[in-house]
Parts: C-alpha cells; sequence; structure tokens
C-alpha cells in the first residue's frame, strides 16, 4: 500500500510496512521481544535491553482512558493551512482534537479525537483506541470516547 | 574537577523582529557586548563554543563557522552545541567542562538564533518537529501542543485554572516593560491574556513565548585568571543535566517534567545548596504552564501548587522566590539557541546588581532553568556572586 504525508511518518522505517498494513486491516499493533518479553508501543524492531533484532508483533490492548488532550488552532505550515494574516488574524478553522489514551497494562498511545466535542472531552474518561482507513486511503489512529 | 569555574564577560544583544540584522550581525553585538563587559579583546579567548538549535531557521549547514569566520576567531577551536531551545545551557555545559578541566583558561560562549526570516506557520512546523517527528507530530501537533497537552494534564490533576496561566504571562509582561533588550516592552491585562486567541486548548497567545530574533555571549575563566577582568566574577557553582523521553506520552506523569527534577538535584547536589536557598531565578517559561511547572520541578514549591504560588504572587521581586526579572521567555523573547545563554547573563547581571528597577536586592546565589523541545533535554545551573 501507498503511504501518505499526513498519517503517520512510519514509511521509512522498519517497522512501517507491517504496522500499517495493520491498521488497515483494523488492528493496531505493538511489538514484543521474543528474549526478554517486553512489549513496545510505539513498535520498534529492536530491544534496547536485549539489543537483539528478535521481534513479533502483537495487537496492543485498545481499552483505556484519556490522559490528556489538546487541539490545535495554529497549525503547522505542513498541514496545509493558508498562513494567518499578520499580525495574529484569527484562524477560523475548528481543529480535530488530539490526545494520549493509556491502555491496560501501561501502554500509552497519541492519536485523533474525532467527532467529538472538545468541551465534552474529560481527562479520566473511558476511551478506545482503533485503527482507521481515511478516504483516500491514508491509514491512522484515533481515539474514541466508550 | 581541576578549576572552578566564572563567569567574567556577559552580554545580550536587543531581542526581536531584527528584519536589521542578520545571524551573524546578531552574534557580534552580544560577543562585543560580552568582550567589553569582560574589558577584554576576542585575541584574549583561547576557545569557544556556539548554540544555535536549527539549521531550518537560519539556512545555514554550518552557522557556527558563520560566527567564528565573522569574528575573524579562527584557527582557534569553535564548534556547535545542540539540544532544542537548551542548546545555550549546553554550550555553556561545554565550556565550563572546557575551562574547569584545564583544556583553556578563557573561553567564548555564545547562543545566536534568528527565527522570523520564516513564516509563523513555517516556524510552527519547524518547532513542532521538535516533538517526536514519528509519532507525535503527524498528528498535526505544534510544539505549543506539547505544552498544552501538560498544562490539560496538570489542571485535571490539581485544578490548575487558565487564571493563574494567565498570571504568569501579566507577571513576565510586567518585567519585560522594565527589560530595554525585550523583544516586547509592554505589559498587559489579565483579561486581555484571557480574551487572546486560541493557539491550541488550553493555551492561548499569551500563554505563548515570543518567535524572535537575539543573540546573548558569557566569557568564563578559571580561579587563577578570574580577578584578572573589568568586574568581579560571578562563580559557576552548580552545573545539572538530564534528560527524558522524546514522546511526551511516554511520561508517567505527563504533568512533570522529570528532566528538570533530575537535573535540578544534580545542580543543587553540586553547588551544595538547595531551592530554599535560592535569591533569584530564571525558568523557562516557554508556555506558562511551563513555568508553573518549572516552579514545581525545580523545588520552589511543591508539586501541583505553582498555580497557587503565582496566584499569590510568589515569584515576583518581593515574593518567596523572584523568576524572570527579565520578561521570561513569555516577553524578553525566545530565540531558541541564544535563550540558555541569554538566561545566564540575566543571572550574572543580577548578581553584580547591574539590573536597575527590576534588581532583586542583595542576591547572592542565582539558578537559571533551560528545557529543550518539550522536555526531553534540560539544564540548571545554579551561580553565586564572588
Amino acid at each position: 500500500m501507498e503511504f501518505k504525508d499526513f498519517s503517520l511518518f512510519v514509511k521509512h522505517t522498519k517497522i512501517g510496512k507491517p504496522f500499517a498494513e495493520a491498521l488497515e486491516s483494523g488492528k493496531v499493533f505493538g511489538t514484543q521481544c521474543r528474549r526478554c518479553g517486553r512489549i513496545f508501543f510505539p513498535p520498534r524492531p529492536e530491544c534496547p535491553d536485549c539489543l537483539e533484532e528478535n521481534m513479533t508483533y502483537v495487537e496492543i490492548p485498545t481499552q483505556g482512558r484519556l490522559l490528556t488532550y489538546t487541539a490545535i488552532f495554529v497549525p503547522p505550515a505542513h498541514y496545509g493551512v493558508s498562513p494567518p494574516k499578520m499580525p495574529f488574524a484569527r484562524v477560523t478553522q475548528v481543529p480535530c482534537p488530539v490526545g494520549v489514551v493509556e491502555v491496560e497494562g501501561g501502554l500509552r498511545v497519541t492519536g485523533w479525537i474525532p467527532d467529538v466535542d472538545l468541551k465534552a472531552l474529560k481527562v479520566g474518561d473511558p476511551f478506545e483506541v482503533q485503527a482507521r482507513t481515511l478516504k483516500n486511503g491514508q491509514v491512522t489512529i484515533v481515539l474514541s470516547p466508550v | 574537577m581541576k578549576h572552578k569555574v566564572a563567569i567574567v564577560g556577559a552580554a545580550q544583544g536587543k531581542f526581536g523582529v531584527r528584519e536589521d540584522a542578520s545571524h551573524r550581525e546578531l552574534a557580534f553585538e552580544a560577543v562585543a557586548g560580552a568582550l567589553k563587559d569582560a574589558g577584554i579583546r576576542l585575541k584574549d579567548v583561547d576557545s569557544m563554543v556556539t548554540a544555535v538549535a536549527a539549521d531550518d531557521f537560519s539556512f545555514a549547514l554550518q552557522p557556527s563557522a558563520q560566527m567564528h569566520d565573522y569574528l575573524e576567531f579562527y584557527p582557534k577551536a569553535n564548534f556547535r552545541v545542540e539540544g532544542a531551545c537548551a542548546s545555550g545551557s549546553m554550550a555553556l555545559r561545554v565550556g565550563w567542562m572546557t575551562v574547569a578541566s584545564g583544556l583553556a583558561d578563557v573561553v567564548l560562549v555564545l547562543g545566536a538564533e534568528k527565527m522570523t526570516e520564516v513564516s509563523t506557520p513555517q516556524a510552527t512546523e519547524i518547532m513542532g518537529k521538535g516533538g517526536d517527528a514519528i509519532w507525535e507530530y503527524p498528528f498535526g501537533l505544534s510544539f505549543p501542543g506539547y505544552y498544552a497537552m501538560v498544562a490539560r494534564a496538570h489542571m485535571a490533576a490539581f485544578g490548575t485554572t487558565e487564571e493563574q496561566l494567565a498570571m504568569v504571562a501579566v507577571k513576565n509582561h510586567f518585567y519585560g516593560s522594565q527589560n530595554p533588550l525585550a523583544h516586547m516592552q509592554k505589559e498587559i491585562t489579565l483579561e486581555k491574556a484571557l480574551n487572546s486567541f486560541m493557539v491550541a486548548y488550553p493555551l492561548k497567545l499569551y500563554d505563548c513565548s515570543l518567535i524572535t530574533d537575539g543573540a546573548a555571549a558569557v566569557i568564563l575563566t578559571n580561579a587563577e585568571k578570574a580577578k584578572d577582568f573589568a568586574k568581579p566574577p560571578v562563580w559557576i557553582e552548580g552545573i545539572g543535566t538530564a534528560t527524558d523521553t522524546m514522546r511526551i506520552a511516554d511520561r508517567e506523569e505527563i504533568y512533570t517534567l522529570q528532566a528538570t527534577v533530575e537535573a535540578a538535584k544534580e545542580a543543587y547536589r553540586h553547588a551544595g545548596v538547595g531551592p530554599e536557598e535560592i535569591d533569584v531565578a530564571t525558568v523557562h517559561d516557554c508556555f506558562t504552564i511551563a513555568e508553573i511547572c518549572a516552579y514545581e520541578d525545580l523545588g520552589f514549591c511543591r508539586k501541583g501548587e505553582g498555580g497557587a504560588f503565582i496566584a499569590d504572587r510568589q515569584t515576583y521581586i518581593d515574593g518567596k522566590i523572584p523568576v524572570n526579572m527579565d520578561g521570561g521567555l513569555k516577553s524578553k523573547g525566545h530565540p531558541v539557541g541564544a535563550t540558555g545563554v541569554a538566561m545566564a547573563v540575566e543571572i550574572t547581571k543580577q548578581l553584580r546588581g547591574e539590573c536597575g528597577p527590576r534588581q532583586v536586592p542583595n542576591a547572592e546565589v542565582g539558578l537559571t532553568h533551560n528545557v529543550g523541545g518539550s522536555g526531553q533535554v534540560v539544564g540548571v545551573t545554579i551561580y553565586r556572586k564572588d
């Protein structure tokens, strides 16, 4: 599959292809060291404890709670929004919230929080991590209230 | 270490949108100022260290070479040190090591950044990649976004309010208005800060530091030479550096900058002092929440009480510990590579009693706290009056 710029920048990594293909099939992969059993998210191909590249892909737990969140009203140029008129013109777009969910077992997952009003979010809310394929074929991670 | 290290020259150039000057011209202003302050010429300097955070701002692969070329410092040693927004403190650490080890007697530490030649959205992108470029930035995160997540976690854990965040901005603008070298010399009201537009929820325009051009420089030397300069030395008593995870998400407590806690522990131990002995401090207020975390993580108040600490005006000039009497990054400005060196300049001048209306009376022990990125590398330095 083809990676696009703005979903996850995993193309030039050792774990990119299996990770993105898993997302496309609805799964969120971490990696697990075959030697010591440690589980990693974000996934990585080598264990910093064992110094070995001996990993297996595992689905990470998806149920957890919201640790923190934000929404970016003044975005980086990368995200294709034309520069606001200076000095300090108000940016009128409505950004998608972004946050961090701690899933069972303690792994932390950063992702988009689409279709939820920023004001409705609360730290500590039960949340679920989901793989999502966007309309343009990009894959990404979203966080949804349970 | 073989030698005790002193600051014997210190200067900051004018911070601001410096369309009138190039990166190297800004550097020259600061270096000339520091040399004059020390009463020496560049030929008296043995070695040099340069802090520049990002090539992306200066459109140059080796900005430090531009600096030593423009100063005509060659053929003596100069190279660049990088630690994102803590580059200046990392250069100070390298300069300190150079003197302390006996490798050189007189060392120039320079920090310079020219950030405004790119647009604000471009600067937002460059700084945004100061987070994890694979696992954070792709979610549209900006630099304010990282600290916004710290703020949201802090507010949820301790009841810290947006008003308390804004109080940090009001204080720093108040002192910045008294600093002729500050980028923005104007006072603001709490209402103005609270009603400014949202940058990254819950951080608003006045919660954010400035995108600034500027440079600062200090001259370091050892105890044997320290009396040979124009002004009394300010001693570097303790120096601490620590690191933390790239992703905000990976931190056990998202509302604690653990690298600050660790670097401070090292610096306090090294200096043989505790937080209660600090008379004046500059802390890394890249965002208002960052200053509140700094109060706590440096031990100026207990964890979770930073909001109340500013609400009680404990970091004003007559409070328990005056913080950012130069206006901080918030009002003085934040030319990232220069910031750590500019902090050392401010504390040197505070301990010499040269700060005019914003002078902390009888200040003897000072502290600088400089954070790289969203807490990935932190430098804490403790200084003592001669």
